[in-house]
Formats: structure tokens, sequence, C-alpha cells
């Protein structure tokens, strides 16, 4: 243990003291802010209510993210495979990552109707591009060696691909997908709000429309605890994979 | 055990809409159980042939023939040891040998790890089957490198500069632990130095490269006794030879 604990602690107590105080002195208005202690409780006490609600959120994140690492690996080993391919859907992947997500919520709101569907959606196409544009990077610098490597020792192309490029390309790959779980997450909820009959994005909109702001920022206290938990446990991952360095 | 013919290879490299040649014509026998030396200067071309006979290039014209059979592409009794050992570093040791093998489906898990505990002892290696390539010395990685190409059992043995980058002592002993493990097995050696010495210390024959594209410019017999220790290099017909190859390949350089 160190001393930054001290200072740390400040850092998270002096902001919600100063809440607390500002709400019940009534400095801001309790309904838009309630006092720190009312939010605290709905944290403890909002998933037993609405248990439902975090189910689906995590079984959407769970879809999404398996569904945005397979898919974007695989997509990303193919482009790496062929400069024209790569240009060819480059574009249209770039198009995906520039274009603000809300506006395809109606597209799959036409297409899929209201549902999982949508948030899945949406955090899959919030985070793939990430996983393919890492993937595809990793997979071109491996080595021609290592390629050569298994050319030599009998390799077909598929065992080229998991044994040898694949792994190799390991440490870019868990990069992109350690950047892509923050964005599912995000597209998820964002999904939530618009589209759904449940969820913790739509929630806080629910919540939103009743001024029930304790609640929101309860549900909100929860998508922070989820984002935080999926990155630590996803650094732990790397590193786990990434036990090996390079020679 | 192999022969191996090279009739008139031609290899070009396109570079801005030309062809360099890289080799042209070259032809090149190589007998059963030989241990055929390939010297040549940087870019001389003698990676390329290497390259060739392993399948990993195709010739733009002229055949590479195995036992009569023509090569068009990697094949199981051809096994290379890479210039740069290219392990993978997230296998073990054990498991980097085994890739040797074990994407030729002839054997079973069981049978594949005692074939390569029994390498590694080969290559005097039995104590690190569990360490990972970065906590091996570069020798030590060379030695899995040829453990791994051991291990296929090929006919044919193609080096590429294995010990290259060992320091003097450490090469000079791979050299001679290399041509014990060759006099145990009797494979078809194709080696790529461009150290006259170790040329000759390993060699039956030697085969000298000029620049790209004169392709061979000497053919030399060794003809020194085997087995060979360090005494070798204070023979008078290993000195010969070394100045030899020295002689030709400062000429080479020279005519640029």
């Amino acid at each position: 243990m160190n001393r930054r604990w001290i200072p740390r602690l400040l850092g998270l107590v002096i902001p919600f003291l100063a809440w607390e105080v500002a709400s019940r002195t009534g400095l801001m208005h309790p309904v838009f802010l309630p006092p720190f202690s009312t939010v605290l409780w709905q944290v403890v006490t909002l998933p037993g209510e609405v248990w439902p609600d975090f189910l689906s959120t995590g079984f959407e994140i769970v879809v999404s993210l398996l569904l945005t690492g397979f898919s974007g690996v695989v997509i990303g080993v193919v482009l790496a495979q062929s400069e024209k391919l790569d240009a060819l859907l480059g574009a249209l992947m770039w198009f995906f990552y520039a274009a603000p997500l809300v506006v395809f919520t109606t597209f799959f709101i036409v297409t899929l109707g209201v549902g999982p569907g949508v948030p899945i959606c949406l955090g899959i196409m919030s985070g793939i591009v990430f996983v393919i544009a890492s993937t595809r990077d990793g997979v071109r610098e491996v080595g021609k060696d290592l390629v050569n490597v298994g050319r030599v020792f009998g390799a077909n192309p598929l065992e080229l691909a998991l044994r040898i490029v694949v792994p190799a390309a390991v440490p870019m790959i868990m990069a992109g997908l350690r950047i892509g779980v923050g964005r599912v997450l995000v597209g998820v909820i964002v999904g939530e709000f618009f589209a759904s009959g449940g969820g913790l994005g739509y929630l806080i909109v629910r919540y939103g429309n009743e001024l029930d702001m304790a609640r929101v920022y309860a549900a909100v206290a929860w998508i922070v605890f989820t984002s935080i938990l999926l990155n630590t446990g996803f650094a732990r991952i790397e590193r786990s994979f990434v036990t090996w360095r390079p020679v | 055990m192999a022969r191996i013919a090279v009739d008139r290879v031609s290899m070009a490299f396109e570079t801005d809409n030309e062809h360099r040649f890289v080799l042209k014509d070259l032809s090149l026998d190589i007998a059963d159980g030989e241990f055929l030396t390939i010297v040549g200067l940087s870019g001389c071309g003698k990676t390329t042939l290497l390259n060739l006979i392993a399948g990993l290039l195709t010739p733009t014209s002229g055949a590479i023939t195995v036992d009569g059979k023509p090569v068009t592409g990697p094949g199981p009794a051809r096994a290379v040891v890479f210039q740069d050992a290219s392990l993978l570093p997230w296998r073990s040791v054990l498991r980097n040998v085994e890739l040797g093998v074990e994407m030729q489906k002839r054997y079973g898990k069981e049978e594949i790890r005692e074939r390569a505990l029994a390498h590694l002892e080969t290559v005097g290696l039995p104590d690190f089957a569990n360490a990972y390539p970065h906590q091996l010395s570069g020798g030590m990685r060379q030695r899995v490198n040829l453990a791994r190409a051991l291990i296929a059992e090929p006919d044919v043995l193609l080096m590429d500069e294995p010990f290259a980058a060992l320091d003097a002592h450490t090469r000079e002993s791979m050299g001679y632990e290399l041509q014990r493990i060759w006099a145990e097995s009797r494979k078809t050696v194709i080696f790529i130095t461009h150290s006259a010495d170790e040329a000759v210390t390993l060699s039956d024959r030697i085969v000298v490269m000029g620049r790209p594209p004169n392709g061979i410019i000497a053919n030399l017999d060794v003809g020194l006794p085997r087995p060979r220790s360090m005494e070798v290099r204070g023979l008078p017909r290993f000195a010969e030879l070394s100045l030899e190859i020295r002689e030709l390949l400062s000429k080479a350089g020279a005519r640029s």
C-alpha cells in the first residue's frame, strides 16, 4: 500500500460531501440534485427493485461483446489478407466509425423492432471498428519469418491463421478489444435509451421523465461500475494472454 | 535420403516495373547425404536459392527436383533452420519443437511430446523444455530452431546462416555439434554462410556464389577427414581452401 489512498479518498469524499450539503441547504434544487445519501441508498436498492432490467442489460452486453470480439477478429484477419478488400471495406468501416451512433437507431428499430436486438446491434457497431482495425494491423505486422515457419512445417491456411498469425497478433487484438469494450457498453445503453422495453438505459429515460433523479443517478452509477469492471477485467485478461514477450 | 537437382533456375523480383534477376540459369546437384555449403556475399542470392529449394518461393523459370519429384511448395521432406530462430514467443521451448511435426498428423499427441523431449536432448537442452524463447540465449534459441527442424524427420535440412548471430566461440562449438548430429542422421544438408572457415569446417563440398546474377563461381571439394574437430583448422588443406574462398569472395566483391 502506498500513501496515495488518502488524497484519492479525499478526492471522492469532498465532492460527495459538497453535493450532500448543496442539496440539503437548497443551494441546488433537491428535485434535480437529490442528496448524495438518497442516491447512495437508491444505488443499493435499485438491483433488488428492477433486477430484470439489470439482467437484460447484462445479457445484451455479453452477447454484444461476444459478437463484437468474434466477428471483429474474423473480419480483421480477412481484411489483412488483401489490400484491395481492405480499401473496399475500409471506407464503409470508417463511415460507421465517424457517424454518430444514434442515427442508426431508427434503422434498427424499423428492421428489428423494439427489443434487445437494437442495443445489441448498436453495441456491436460501436465497438467492432476498433477490434477490426487492430486485428488487421496486428496480423499485418506478423513477421514473414513466422509465416514461413508455419508453411515449412506444413500448416494449411487455417492452421496458419489459428496457430501462427492470430496468436502472434494477440497483443494487438487485445488492445483493440479493450478499447472496443467501453464503446460496446455505450452502444448498448444508447440503444436502450431509444428502443427497448427494458434495461438500465431504458430506466434512465423512464425515471428522467418521472423526474425521479435519485434513481437516474443510481442507474448511471451502476453503468459506471459495469464499465470499470469490464475495463479492469479486460486489462487483466490482456495481461494473462501476454505473459510472453516478443523475442 | 534425397538427391536434389536444381536445373537452370532463374529467379527475378519485380522492382519498379523491371525484372531484377537474382539468379539466372543456375544449376546445381546435391548428392544423397551430402553436406553442401553455399558461401557468398550478402545479396548474392544464396537465401533465395535456399527458399526456392524449400518451396517458399517459386522460380521464374527452371525446375527443382528432390528425388526426381518437382518442388511445388514446402513439403515434409525438407525442413528449414531459419537464420533468425523465428520461434513462437508464446509457446514454451517444448511446444516450439513440437510445431515441427504436429501439423503433419503423423503421430499422436503423446508420441509428439516424447519425440520433442528426445530432440531437446539431442541438441543439449533437456532442462529447458518449459522455458520460453525470451528466456534463452541466442545460441540456445538456435538449438531449439534445429530441434524443431529435426523432429520433422526431413531428408533434407536447409540451414540459412543459422549461427550468424552467435558469438565466435558458440558459433564454432555449434558447428561441431551440428557435425555430430549430421553424422548420426546422414541427412542431406544445404548450409548457407558467409564465413569461409565455417564452410570448410563443416562441408563435404562448397559452392561459392558471386554477385547476382552470376550464380556459382566455384565448386570446391573439401576432402578433409571426418570427424573434424578444432584441430582441422591447423591442417594445410584447411588454410588453403579458406584462403581460396576468401580470394574468390573479395574478387566477386571488387567487381561491383
